[in-house]
């Protein structure tokens, strides 16, 4: 059977290490610098970040998702973390001068299924739980900014990204349910 | 009325929840640690991919390709992961 790249990291092929960087090198370099504030930062979260791709790889189980998913998960619990133990929060006018989707001149990742199916039901959330997730997820921002951003009390902002949360991983466990409904009838 | 089991694996998914969003606090790590010795079959990791998805989801568009120096240090470190924990 074909290993993936993470599997062949874990096997320690040292090759795998380039075929990784070049695969999802850009991808880890866009999630650090989407929430970091600085480019300096950026290379310091990416360093870090790939120390602990190496280290997890061998926990890569391709049943429960594709390696773009491992490592934006890792990416993103380093991230956290790191922000975390500085105090500080992603500088956000960073983010307006790297618009998260230009077709015209960037490449996108490749949308897998597993990630169409979030999107479509991301889509069906209640606007505030949409909201609350997209500005904790792709801005990196902390519960009180939320709050700040949305005139929503910090209650609120905890109980709608969690709500939301765990409504798109039953949505998304009913999608499941109908793919192997399908697949044996 | 829920049981007090429920009521825990409730609040054990709640902070699975937090840490994929925001981190948790010390207090509430420790609270984690706790609610997983009780439920010792749960998949750690199901908020954290689910919020991998999302922000995959949402869009990630790739400017730019890693800076040359910085896969050179990628590589410098990956020998010594390597190195250390053999396949």
């Amino acid at each position: 059977m074909c290993q993936t790249i993470l599997q062949r990291v874990a096997a320690g092929d040292a090759s795998a290490v380039d075929a990784c960087l070049a695969q999802y090198g850009a991808l880890v370099w866009s999630l650090a610098r989407r929430h970091c504030g600085n480019h300096v930062d950026a290379e310091d979260a990416v360093q870090e970040a790939f120390i602990s791709i190496w280290q997890a790889a061998k926990r890569f189980d391709p049943d429960k998702g594709s390696e773009a998913t491992f490592i934006t998960m890792i990416v993103r619990r380093r991230l956290i973390d790191r922000l975390r133990k500085q105090g500080r929060q992603p500088d956000t006018t960073a983010l307006e001068n790297q618009p998260v989707s230009d077709e015209n001149h960037t490449r996108q990742v490749e949308i897998s299924e597993e990630v169409a199916a979030v999107r479509r039901r991301m889509a069906e959330l209640k606007p505030d739980e949409r909201r609350v997730l997209e500005l904790a997820i792709s801005e990196g921002m902390s519960q009180s900014e939320i709050a700040e951003a949305t005139s929503l009390p910090l209650g609120t902002v905890k109980t709608h990204a969690r709500r939301g949360l765990l409504r798109l991983r039953t949505m998304l466990g009913e999608d499941s349910a109908d793919r192997l409904t399908e697949a044996k009838s | 009325m829920s049981s007090p089991w429920l009521r825990a694996e409730r609040h054990l998914h709640d902070l699975l929840a937090d840490r994929a969003l925001f981190g948790l606090t010390d207090g509430e790590a420790a609270e984690l640690e706790e609610l997983l010795q009780s439920h010792p079959n749960t998949d750690l990791d199901m908020m954290d991919r689910l919020a991998a998805r999302c922000e995959l989801a949402l869009g990630i568009g790739m400017r730019d390709s890693l800076p040359a120096h910085l896969g050179e240090r990628l590589r410098a470190d990956a020998r010594q992961v390597l190195e250390r924990n053999p396949g």
